[in-house]
């Protein structure tokens, strides 16, 4: 899977797209993780165009989030529409991942 | 020799002047007005099976399969609550309880599950599980590609039938992730992908390790079951991973003062994080979750969803099922 990335003041933007699931996860974790290794640690993951994930997406982002929060950085997820919403909910997820209504509000909470 | 089967609560109320469901267990049935009368009985009696409410007031359903256990150490029992099943982890996995079920309870369903407890009989299959059901066989899965296929054809078969968008995204979840830990669990792949040693599209099964998968519905449930022939599953293990991901979920959450410190998080290292988490949220999204194993033999899990009833509030009150054959 491509990603589309963004970069604004200081913020990186990813866009996956499609479905995130085991047979595509270590992809999309790769893509993340190089962005960090490079010293970006404010990332916005936009999942506007994400159908459907697995729960071993729902893994690599946690195990991603908390990463770059040992980094000192964070990661805050956006787009996420109510099929997803409701996956991340089943995991209790919005009680520990930094979820947004838009991309904006997103941005808006780093700066 | 007869078994003997000890209702108290509203079980009791339930199956008090109908027994009729009951009788293919050909068990004596004992029914307790109340717990000194359910303890009287524990004392007198070797109890094959409790069939009780958890919460029954000074003492609990879970202290009553304790006082049979000492007659009885393989006491089975199914317990029924209104509560969330997320409180009773701790005394589940203590009293090795297989069977949790959520009030109100459905009669016809509950003498199901004690005949199958009583007689040891009709364990396995999607049609002992769901009553009245129209059931279809897809072929072995041998590739995840297969899996895929059938995946695919589950989700048309949902939109073909009018469910509701959510129910069949739920159910797709829950159909997957059943599918996906038969493939990769038992028979050792699991690891190998998390390491990146294989990739997750490269499985094929080999010749002696099976996985079957069939699809259900009747007037009013849709079901899955995908069984594997390894049968590597036991209540304590469901029922730790559920406990893992309630723990981790605690440590993790945004107002857990002790995440603060990121350091106090590097104990949950990652097979922690992942550990169990599918399962708990299949858990969390279905009406009921039913796992049948028979050890090292196979493993039969069965996910039924509402077609009808739409929760919005994603609100943790699935039944959750274990049979040990």
């Amino acid at each position: 899977m491509d990603i589309k990335t963004e970069e604004r003041d200081g913020i990186v933007i990813l866009y996956p797209q499609g479905e995130i699931d085991i047979i595509n996860v270590a992809n999309v974790k790769n893509n993340i993780y190089k962005v960090i290794e490079e010293g970006k640690i404010k990332i916005i993951l936009n999942l506007q165009d994400i159908m459907y994930v697995d729960s071993s997406a729902v893994g690599m982002i946690v195990e991603s989030f908390f990463y770059i929060k040992g980094k000192g950085g964070d990661m805050r997820l956006c787009g996420l529409k109510n099929e997803l919403k409701d996956i991340l909910s089943s995991a209790n997820l919005e009680n520990t991942l930094h979820i947004d209504i838009s991309e904006e509000a997103s941005f808006k909470a780093f700066t | 020799m007869k078994k003997y089967l000890l209702f108290i609560g509203e079980p009791s109320v339930l199956f008090k002047n109908t027994q009729d469901d009951l009788t293919d267990t050909h068990a004596n049935l004992i029914f307790a007005d109340n717990t000194e009368e359910a303890s009287e009985y524990i004392k007198e009696h070797l109890i094959d099976i409790i069939i009780s409410d958890i919460e029954l007031g000074q003492i609990s359903g879970f202290d009553l399969v304790k006082q049979a256990k000492i007659k009885n150490p393989d006491v089975q029992s199914i317990l029924v609550t209104s509560k969330h099943i997320e409180e009773y982890f701790d005394a589940i996995l203590e009293n090795e309880i297989g069977i949790i079920l959520h009030k109100p309870v459905v009669q016809r369903k509950m003498a199901g599950l004690i005949y199958k407890l009583a007689a040891k009989k009709d364990i396995f299959e999607l049609g002992n599980t769901i009553t009245d059901v129209k059931i279809h066989t897809y072929p072995d899965i041998k590739t995840l590609n297969d899996a895929l296929q059938f995946k695919i054809d589950i989700y048309n078969k949902l939109t073909n039938n009018n469910i509701n968008q959510k129910i069949s995204n739920n159910f797709i979840f829950g159909f997957w992730e059943i599918v996906l830990n038969a493939i990769c669990h038992p028979f050792g792949y699991t690891d190998n992908i998390r390491t990146g040693k294989i990739q997750a599209e490269d499985i094929s099964l080999k010749k002696d390790e099976i996985v079957n998968v069939k699809f259900g519905e009747n007037e009013s449930q849709i079901g899955a079951s995908v069984t594997d022939n390894k049968g590597i599953l036991t209540k304590k293990k469901v029922f730790s991973a559920f406990k893992n991901c309630i723990y981790t979920e605690k440590k993790t959450d945004k107002s857990n003062p002790d995440l603060k410190n990121i350091s106090s998080l590097t104990s949950l290292n990652v097979p922690v994080l992942h550990s169990g988490r599918g399962l708990n949220m299949i858990r969390r999204l279905s009406a009921s979750l039913h796992i049948n194993i028979k050890q090292n033999n196979k493993t039969e899990v069965i996910i039924l969803y509402d077609k009808h009833v739409i929760d919005e509030t994603n609100n943790n009150t699935a039944d959750v099922i274990i049979i040990e054959a």
